[in-house]
């Protein structure tokens, strides 16, 4: 659900680091601490297992893979076979094109998106206001209503079947979202700046590419890897728009493996590891770099 | 804002006006272009017959919506849309909540836990639904045999299959991918709650329980508002692949939300235009959804 949090929440990104302001605090260790260590567990079993399952499955030898009941333990694997992922399937191909069409949006909506957000950020006349209120209606809005008129039109068009279309149409889905996260980024740089920066001559073009986005860059990062990441797992459109297998992306390419049985399961799981290491990875980096400047205004709204 | 005066700075103010049209123009018009015609087309051709071609005319008036409204497939799916989005909102939320004040408070391995959870959160959703498939297979999957081995169930059960057991297996996997944002947010929430407030009961004797009901969970209260109508409005509107991919809205529909149905009226019926009808009804509850958010959401949040 990256794209709903709305103003400032986004920020938030994931878990931030301990700030030691309780480290040093003496607990008292009851039965209730207890207790709550046998809710960590509860957690943490439904977070680990899968995860453990997936792996398994995808290291199983391969004449293993279907027996009844399933080994549940470490046993019966051959590491080695998880390469055939990449000779029978299409998943690099497939991640290929969603890298094409993630980074496309993703351009595209921060190009339009940030200085809108800007402007928003800096105007609060009545119809900028209305403005700023028709991007969050937009960014509530369930996409599938979009899905059918857009599916029409772009039949009309010759714009079915095409990864433009999909672009134009992935850029609209993250867009409401990146004019909204710029903007909550750039509420929290004090005006002054820019009004210095005004005085000094600059053109408000000048002074959102030379004053602001430098000072705003972890944020405008952030703005560009959730776009990034929300077009990475998108599907309902990539699965209505997109005809032909060779234009798949991996979301729809991973899910042709559903209900057959021409790719074995621990291939199936491989492509679907392999599909989530992208984003994966760019969590991580986010929660390292991007968090302590964010995690400030999370909560405000 | 000063009203600029004078010649010269009326000019910097019209420098300004240009300005701030090419910053929000281009934005406008790609929103207008893909949100605001698309919708207008669909609310056009929702009183449209059946079948009509682009550019064709053959009004019918409210035709669709009476049928949609009269048909019980129609209720059924809001009931479902209803219990779904209710089980996952509430769901995710106690689960978030449950980790965010395990981290909070410092408990043995939270940390790792929420670490662990970026996992669930980072994973792309047809990923994510593809894994649980192999998991809940009624046969293959281990979590039948896991537990039969602990003694809990008899027989397999049908996870997916089974028309009670599927909605509830697609409201954990929607959960198991939300409670970690969701867990994010209200560990901020409580972040934000001022320490003292917490040594000050710890300093009065109160434990682990009284602390969290008396001082972490009204300090909550603004962030829960915001967290549980978002994610009413997300879970309401957007959550398709999950279903999509995990049963098709199956068993005999006992997964169809409304989002599902308008997805199957319009690409597997190809009725575009009672898809349109019912795509308006679905914005109108979204339309009211987001009211709430806003009166309630927001005020709450710059109060």
């Amino acid at each position: 659900m990256t794209t709903l949090v709305a103003p400032g929440h986004t920020a938030s990104a994931t878990a931030q680091p301990p700030t030691g302001r309780r480290a040093g605090r003496r607990r008292r260790r009851g039965p209730g601490t207890w207790a709550a260590a046998i809710v960590v567990l509860l957690v943490a079993l439904p977070v680990a297992l899968p995860v453990y399952w997936v792996i398994l499955t995808a290291v199983r030898r391969r004449d293993a893979l279907y027996a009844v009941p399933p080994k549940l333990l470490p046993v019966a694997i051959d590491p080695g076979a998880v390469a055939e992922v990449f000779r029978e399937t299409e998943i690099l191909h497939w991640m290929g094109t969603s890298l094409l069409l993630s980074t496309a949006s993703t351009a595209a909506a921060t190009l339009l998106g940030v200085p809108a957000g800007y402007a928003l950020s800096r105007h609060t006349s009545r119809s900028a206001r209305a403005y700023a209120s028709g991007v969050l209606v937009t960014q509530m809005m369930p996409p599938l209503l979009l899905l059918v008129p857009i599916f029409v039109v772009f039949r009309e068009s010759g714009l079915t079947d095409s990864l433009t279309g999909l672009i134009v149409a992935d850029t609209a889905v993250i867009l409401p979202l990146a004019i909204w996260m710029s903007k909550a980024m750039i509420d929290q740089i004090p005006r002054e700046l820019d009004e210095a920066a005004m005085v000094d001559g600059c053109s408000p073009w000048r002074v959102l590419v030379s004053v602001i986005m430098p000072v705003c860059r972890p944020g405008l990062a952030a703005v560009a890897i959730y776009g990034f990441i929300e077009v990475w797992d998108e599907f309902l459109f990539a699965k209505t728009l997109i005809v032909s297998p060779d234009r798949w992306p991996a979301s729809v390419g991973l899910y042709s493996f559903e209900g057959q049985d021409l790719i074995p399961v621990n291939l199936v799981m491989a492509a679907a590891i392999l599909f989530t290491l992208p984003p994966l990875v760019l969590f991580l980096i986010t929660r390292r770099g991007l968090v302590a400047g964010l995690a400030a205004g999370a909560v405000k709204g | 804002m000063s009203r600029p005066g004078g010649r010269r700075r009326s000019g910097a103010a019209k420098a300004r006006t240009l300005a701030q049209l090419t910053m929000l123009g281009p934005a406008a018009v790609v929103l207008v272009a893909v949100f605001g015609l698309p919708l207008c087309y669909s609310l056009f051709s929702s009183f449209q017959a059946s079948g009509t071609g682009f550019g064709q005319l053959d009004w019918i008036g409210l035709a669709h919506y009476q049928t949609l409204l009269s048909g019980r497939a129609f209720w059924r799916a809001t009931l479902i849309s209803l219990i779904f989005t209710g089980g996952c909102v509430l769901l995710t939320y106690l689960a978030g909540l449950v980790l965010a004040l395990l981290v909070h408070r410092r408990l043995p391995f939270a940390r790792t836990v929420q670490v662990m959870s970026i996992v669930p959160w980072a994973m792309p959703y047809v990923a994510a639904a593809m894994i649980w498939a192999n998991i809940f297979d009624y046969q293959y999957g281990p979590l039948n045999w896991v537990l039969r081995d602990l003694g809990l169930i008899n027989e397999n059960a049908g996870w997916l299959t089974s028309p009670q057991l599927a909605l509830v297996s697609v409201i954990f996997v929607q959960v198991w991918k939300l409670f970690p944002l969701a867990a994010v947010m209200l560990l901020s929430g409580l972040q934000a709650i001022p320490a003292e407030q917490e040594e000050a009961a710890a300093m009065d004797g109160a434990g682990q329980w009284h602390t969290v009901r008396y001082v972490l969970l009204p300090g909550l209260r603004g962030v829960s508002t915001i967290l549980t109508l978002l994610m009413t409005i997300w879970v309401f509107g957007r959550s398709f692949t999950v279903i999509y991919v995990l049963t098709g809205g199956g068993p005999a529909d006992a997964t169809t939300t409304l989002v599902l149905r308008t997805f199957a009226i319009g690409f597997q019926q190809f009725d575009t235009q009672a898809a349109s009808a019912l795509g308006t009804v679905i914005l109108v509850i979204a339309g009211l959804l987001t009211t709430l958010y806003w009166r309630f959401g927001l005020r709450r949040a710059e109060a």
